[in-house]
């Protein structure tokens, strides 16, 4: 791995438990900045559960426990002194089943800022996050409908748009293609290589293809344990472990 | 015909019969009551006191007494049965063992018989507390009664909202305070106006636990302040459906009439929220 | 200064402090009871108070055997349910399965409706229209008999009946009714053999649940069924319930400290006791028949 580029999120030898059962071992991980990295391996593995500490979302979960650090630009994010929701306002997250709320497609994008106490203009900020997640053309004429009115992939591109009106450094990505049709997922890939000039984005996905597709680096988990990390176009034509060949070559899940 | 289709045309049959049954008897009973009240029902029927004569009685008192009483009753059980219900199912911690008596004293209250409701009130607010007949022992009473369908409702409206866009709030950054208000209490607003306009219909119906502390069937003049003698509606007609007198019968259906009519117009109102609630969640 | 986590440690503690009304209430409403019942049983064993087959608590010589008010209160529950029963389960089964879809939607508020209906209008209607038509197949019936309030009791429980079994028939998975079906069965052998057994838990807590508020019901009985506890079980004739008595005695003088007095809170916290328990294994039975998983 190319040690020049600046590192934005750093696990340093992370271990979590839910309840007396552990989930991941032994995490040592450097995410760089501005490139795409994916999460792979089979179902169960860890992968969801990861991904979701970043953002400190497994706190809603019983049991979760963590040991080790993380660290998101240098500060340990689970530090008693850790200012979350701020946290969770610049990491952006996108979940498996697009989830806008119950209100307007407007609403939907402007909710955030507003409680965080941005101040600006509400319908440039609207338009903009539209256009940057390519959804523009189809609802600039009906921001004030409901926002549970359009499709599933409509829907997600949405939950892209009001993540990006917080302005993240980081977006977190949790298998979001996986409830969408082929088209959508296309759409969606294309978004995700041009978001990635501006944002780091960690995507989860259980699609190989996809990983390979849209991915500068890769993680591959398996059981808990990260197996193999690194340039994703080494890692699907010269795998270092054989673990990771397996997989790839599909004799795992 | 076979006996087996035969059994099941009669079951048929007779399904629809009951049901059709529960749709006369409601005929019926509106019917017969509205013959009887039509010929009474008058404005000067709507703006007068009670009276000896059964064609001089009027529903003034009542229908003011209500009013008031279900206005301070609302304004005492609304803010705590749903501050209360919030506190319980966002705030509180779910493994507590108050919670848990609690929620589980809630339920059972919510079943108990109105009238011990009244015997309470009148123990509690009438004697211990020294309020009297007055029309505070009264709401405080009917908002023992309703405070716990107001905290059942409330819990089920706010166990609706669906965890991800809970999780959705939370991810970008809201406070606990902005996810409740924000999100949840919107979400679940519709369904807890409706469990309210149900409680509210419930009091307003209520007569036994305001006879037992002493809401009276005699009353000439309104309630002037919170601790002034009161009458309700349900009570006025009970008052002279129990007379032998057949007039003051027909006074006591006209005041049912105007019951139901009340009544109807705040099932509509909850009828129509709760259309609108499913409009709006349309996934 | 005032930050977002200042804002909501504050709100916490506000929303904490409604729910102590909350609290005090429900622990109060028992304590009462309780309170207000013991002079009673410090004057009146406690024994013959259960057991014992005359009630005059008003009038010399004064006895206090509760029997004739659970008599009474027992006409009310057995007429209403053998009334309200059959006609709720089966309206219950004409909605959910045989009933279009369109005249369920306009029915099911109908049966909403009849919920809604305050008890002092059945009373009235039981007390003015009902007796004189009892009268007309039952000359003998006195003015005030547990007959016309037991009817209109039974169709005071029936929408509760009704939407509790038509609830639990909806929420069968369709798959059960397809595999009746697939073999053959008429519609009647579906519901009767299949539907209804597997949905025995929820009909039996919605008649637990009716026969508390049968139980507990007031203005009815109080109009129409008079006021006088024996031990007959003659529909036809008065009784007196539990409920009833209460409202008897409060409506007279009974000032505090008589035995009069707290008699109303002892016959209130038996029927507090006797509801407690129906409604108990009612919601029992609904939440074991809700853990199912097909």
């Amino acid at each position: 791995m190319n040690l020049l580029t600046e590192t934005l999120l750093e696990c340093k030898n992370v271990n979590i438990f839910y309840g007396k059962k552990q989930v991941l071992h032994d995490i040592n991980l450097k995410f760089p900045k501005n490139k795409v990295t994916a999460i792979i391996g089979p179902s169960g593995c860890g992968k969801s559960t990861l991904l979701r500490c970043f953002n400190r979302m497994n706190d809603f979960t019983d049991g979760f426990k963590l040991q080790g650090q993380i660290k998101f630009k240098n500060l340990d994010i689970y530090d008693k002194n850790t200012d979350v929701p701020r946290l969770r306002k610049n990491v952006g997250m996108l979940f498996q089943k697009p989830n806008p709320f119950p209100k307007s497609i407007y609403k939907n994008i402007v909710w955030g800022p507003k409680i965080n106490g941005f101040k600006m203009n509400y319908d440039e900020l609207v338009e903009k996050c539209l256009k940057k997640a390519a959804l523009w053309d189809e609802v600039y004429d009906r921001q004030h409908e409901s926002a549970l009115a359009l499709s599933g992939g409509q829907q997600q591109r949405l939950c892209i748009a009001r993540t990006i009106a917080l302005n993240p450094e980081f977006i977190l990505m949790d298998e979001p293609c996986s409830a969408l049709d082929p088209k959508s997922t296309n759409k969606i890939e294309a978004l995700i290589k041009e978001l990635s000039q501006k944002y780091t984005i960690i995507i989860v996905t259980h699609n190989m293809q996809q990983a390979a597709r849209i991915s500068d680096n890769c993680l591959f988990l398996l059981s808990g344990k990260a197996i193999e990390f690194g340039d994703t176009q080494q890692l699907f034509n010269s795998p270092k472990n054989p673990k990771t060949k397996n997989y790839i070559d599909g004799l795992f899940g | 015909m076979t006996t087996r289709k035969l059994q099941n045309k009669l079951f048929v049959m007779f399904s629809k019969t009951c049901c059709l049954l529960c749709i006369f008897i409601l005929l019926f009973l509106v019917i017969t009551t509205l013959i009887r009240a039509i010929p009474e029902l008058s404005f000067y029927f709507l703006n007068s006191y009670p009276s000896r004569f059964a064609n001089k009685a009027g529903i003034k008192a009542a229908l003011v007494g209500s009013f008031y009483l279900i206005g301070l009753t609302s304004l005492i059980a609304l803010p705590i049965g749903v501050l209360s219900a919030l506190y319980l199912e966002e705030y509180s911690n779910k493994k507590s063992i108050i919670k848990k008596t609690l929620e589980l004293n809630i339920s059972n209250l919510a079943a108990m018989p109105s009238i011990v409701y009244g015997l309470v009130g009148l123990a509690l607010f009438a004697r211990f507390l020294n309020l009297g007949t007055s029309l505070l022992t009264g709401s405080l009473t009917l908002s023992l009664l309703i405070l716990p369908i107001i905290i059942v409702s409330t819990q089920a409206a706010l166990k609706t909202v669906p965890k991800s866009v809970t999780l959705a709030g939370y991810a970008m950054g809201a406070h606990k305070y902005q996810v409740v208000f924000g999100l949840q209490l919107p979400y679940a607003m519709t369904g807890i106006l409706t469990g309210i306009i149900l409680a509210i219909s419930r009091a307003i119906g209520e007569s036994a636990p305001l006879i037992i502390v002493g809401a009276v069937g005699y009353v000439s003049f309104l309630p002037t302040s919170l601790f002034d003698s009161y009458t309700v509606l349900p009570i006025q007609i009970f008052n002279w459906a129990g007379r032998p007198n057949e007039d003051f019968h027909n006074r006591s259906a006209a005041a049912i009439i105007v019951l139901l009519l009340v009544l109807l117009s705040f099932n509509l109102v909850a009828i129509y929220l709760r259309q609108k609630s499913l409009r709006n969640k349309k996934i | 200064m005032l930050t977002k986590q200042k804002i909501d440690c504050y709100i916490k503690i506000s929303l904490r402090a409604f729910l102590i009304p909350s609290i005090v209430c429900t622990l109060f409403t028992i304590l009462f009871l309780t309170k207000e019942s013991l002079p009673f049983f410090a004057e009146v064993n406690i024994i013959d108070f259960l057991f014992g087959r005359s009630w005059q608590p008003l009038i010399e010589p004064r006895s206090f055997g509760v029997i004739p008010l659970i008599i009474g209160t027992m006409h009310i529950v057995i007429i209403s349910i053998l009334f309200a029963l059959p006609v709720g389960i089966l309206t219950a089964i004409y909605l959910s399965e045989i009933a279009s879809k369109k005249h369920r939607k306009f029915l099911k508020p109908i049966l909403e409706l009849l919920a809604g209906i305050p008890s002092v209008v059945f009373g009235y209607f039981a007390l003015i229209t009902l007796t004189p038509i009892i009268r007309i197949i039952f000359p003998q019936v006195e003015a005030f008999n547990s007959l016309s309030a037991a009817i209109v009791v039974g169709v005071m429980i029936l929408p509760l009946i009704t939407s509790l079994c038509d609830d639990a028939l909806q929420s069968l998975p369709k798959s059960i009714k397809d595999a009746a079906y697939a073999l053959g069965c008429t519609q009647f052998e579906a519901v009767f053999f299949i539907q209804l057994p597997a949905v025995l838990k929820q009909i039996s807590a919605s008649i637990l649940l009716a026969i508390s508020r049968a139980i507990g019901e007031t203005m009815a009985v109080t109009l129409a069924a008079g006021a006088t506890p024996s031990l007959h079980l003659n529909p036809l004739k008065s009784i007196q319930t539990m409920t009833s008595f209460i409202v008897q005695v409060c409506l007279g003088d009974a000032s505090s400290g008589t035995v009069e007095y707290h008699s109303c809170f002892a016959v209130a916290l038996l029927l507090f006791i006797i509801t407690f328990f129906f409604n108990g294994l009612g919601k029992l039975l609904i939440r074991k028949a809700n853990n199912y998983d097909y």
